[in-house]
């Protein structure tokens, strides 16, 4: 069985800093990470990889930046990473990620068990998973919580917020995961040497998928324009080197002065 | 632009939040002066469907499809993307349940469309329809010209229904569809029994995350809550990865905002802050000077939660 897991080099959102007066939203510099839910599709991969001598491939539309990251994620389990260039410097709308990864996918041959965290780290749109599906032409399963593969029968449960369900399906199969799947362990010294070992191809949208982004844009459905920051003013009033009793104090005169 | 009567059609995998998402989406029918239309899962009497007028509802279109499969996201898929193909809906905006999520993204993708996740605002721009949702986990909007129609778009249901907007009952009408089997089955469903704890109408909340380091030690959030009158809520870690609490707050839970929120060991983390950033008035407290929740709240205390809680319960007595 061949598995592809698709990571996301996304925005550390928390480090995006907003004007407070103008609403500017500041991307430079913003550092990049992995997210939790592409650990837990990577070490699904592994552990399901383990029980059968399958083949685990990392693949990644991103900044070139992702390679750096991508040590660790290798040592946990994946056999080859593929790394496609983003000209924008990890910026691309889901759309054409999902649009590129699919021609990675088709350009190596396919995969029988595409894995995903359920959503990036940074966009969190949920889009992404169910657009790759489309647009391969294969059945999705999204939220997984437990996930069991049968010669090519896929068995999947997952929490939604009402009902647990288990879904079936055949491969091939997309399917997300959850950070209820499994506990991802950092890699031990052992992985990370035989890692460096593992091939890390880097591809461009041009050379190796024979496309550009003027291509893929052409007919985009919308545009977008502006992006304001969303920050709610607070008081930020901060209180250090008390003692708990103090604080304590402090706070029920808050809430006093609060009207609660 | 194209026909203005084409409608805002509507769609939740969720039947009791249908009133719900008719509130939210009605003030952007009336923006767009289009008739608001929603879409109904099959097995709902005529009589409530046609009380939904009262929401803002002009009609709603029940679906009726032999091959439906309940609950199965892969036919909801198919049934919207025929639903929209039939009545040419302008706007498409789904609930944003996780089912919601993907039904709607995967419609747009079949169908070429864009999907804008959290719509905040819809208006025109001349002749060109702009809507405003949010990107970046929340942090940032961003307002997107729409070129190619339907969009689609993702909104979250209201809990708190308002009074009647209309006296008009809605025109219910049966829409039958032709469905594939889907591919994806769905063998087994258990429903789980849904506390209705009032979080969304708590005025009060004490939320706490993974500074909290065991499940023994709710008690003592419990004992503050209880001593203020509020609501014990959670980050999704709790709830989700360790299943100390049956539901929790954040970019894919529950949105609140309540007069005050008192967070206990959370990091200020934004996919979580999300749900409850709309507090009137935020207290922190952590033991990390540097945790990124003191930006983010009015009063914040740095220091350990074990001593100070018990401290500020007995100040409570």
């Amino acid at each position: 069985m061949r598995i592809a897991v698709c990571l996301k080099f996304g925005l550390d959102v928390d480090e995006i800093k907003v004007d407070a007066d103008t609403g500017e939203v500041r991307l430079a510099n913003v550092p990049r990470k992995f997210g939790e839910y592409d650990y837990n599709a990577l070490t699904e991969a592994a552990c399901i990889a383990e029980m059968g001598e399958h083949e685990v491939v990392i693949l990644v539309f991103g900044p070139s930046s992702a390679g750096a990251g991508l040590r660790e994620a290798m040592a946990m389990g994946a056999d080859r990473a593929v790394v496609i260039e983003d000209p924008t410097g990890g910026f691309s709308p889901t759309a054409t990620s999902v649009e590129i990864i699919s021609r990675a996918i088709t350009k190596l041959g396919g995969f029988d068990l595409i894995l995903c965290g359920e959503a990036s780290i940074d966009g969190a749109s949920y889009q992404f998973v169910p657009r790759l599906a489309e647009r391969l032409q294969i059945p999705h399963i999204a939220y997984a919580c437990k996930l069991s593969i049968e010669n090519d029968k896929v068995s999947v449960e997952r929490n939604l917020s009402d009902r647990t369900e288990t879904l079936e399906t055949i491969l091939p199969v997309v399917v997300s995961v959850t950070d209820e799947i499994n506990q991802p362990a950092k890699p031990t010294l052992m992985q990370v040497l035989k890692a460096k070992e593992k091939p890390v191809d880097v591809w461009t949208l041009d050379e190796d998928l024979g496309v550009t982004l003027d291509d893929l844009s052409q007919g985009a459905p919308s545009e977008q324009l502006k992006m304001r920051g969303i920050q709610v003013q607070r008081k930020g009033v901060m209180f250090k080197e008390l003692s708990a009793q103090d604080a304590a104090k402090e706070l029920f005169n808050i809430l006093q002065e609060e009207g609660f | 632009m194209s026909n203005q009567n084409s409608p805002i059609l509507c769609f939740s995998t969720d039947v009791p939040s249908q009133a719900g998402l008719l509130q939210v989406v009605h003030p952007f029918a009336e923006m767009m002066q289009s008739p608001l239309a929603l879409l109904s899962l099959p097995g709902v009497e005529t009589d409530e469907l046609a009380q939904l007028g009262g929401y803002g509802a002009d009609v709603v279109y029940r679906l009726e499809a032999s091959q439906l499969e309940q609950g199965s996201c892969a036919s909801y898929i198919g049934a919207l993307v025929l639903a929209v193909k039939k009545l040419e809906p302008k706007l498409v905006l789904v609930a944003g349940n996780l089912q919601g999520l993907e039904i709607a993204a995967q419609a747009a993708q079949r169908l070429n469309a864009a999907c804008i996740n959290d719509v905040m605002a819809v208006e025109f721009a001349g002749d060109d329809l702009q809507l405003t949702g949010m990107i970046f986990s929340g942090r940032a909007q961003a307002k997107f010209d729409i070129t190619r129609f339907p969009v689609f778009g993702t909104v979250l249901p209201t809990s708190e229904l308002s009074e009647a907007v209309s006296a008009d009952l809605a025109e219910v009408e049966d829409l039958p569809i032709e469905l594939d089997p889907p591919q994806v089955r769905v063998v087994d469903v258990r429903p789980k029994e849904v506390l209705d704890r009032g979080i969304e109408r708590a005025e009060k909340i004490v939320d706490f995350g993974q500074g909290v380091a065991s499940r023994e030690d709710i008690s003592l959030i419990e004992q503050l809550a209880e001593k203020l009158g509020a609501q014990v809520v959670c980050s999704r870690p709790i709830s989700s990865e360790l299943g100390w609490m049956p539901d929790f707050i954040g970019l894919s839970g529950k949105r609140i905002s309540p007069k005050l929120s008192i967070c206990v060991g959370v990091s200020g983390a934004i996919q979580h802050m999300i749900g409850l950033r709309d507090s009137k008035i935020i207290v922190a407290i952590n033991s990390d000077p540097e945790a990124g929740i003191f930006q983010q709240s009015d009063y914040g205390l740095v220091g350990d939660l074990y001593e100070i809680i018990p401290a500020l319960i007995e100040v409570l007595e």
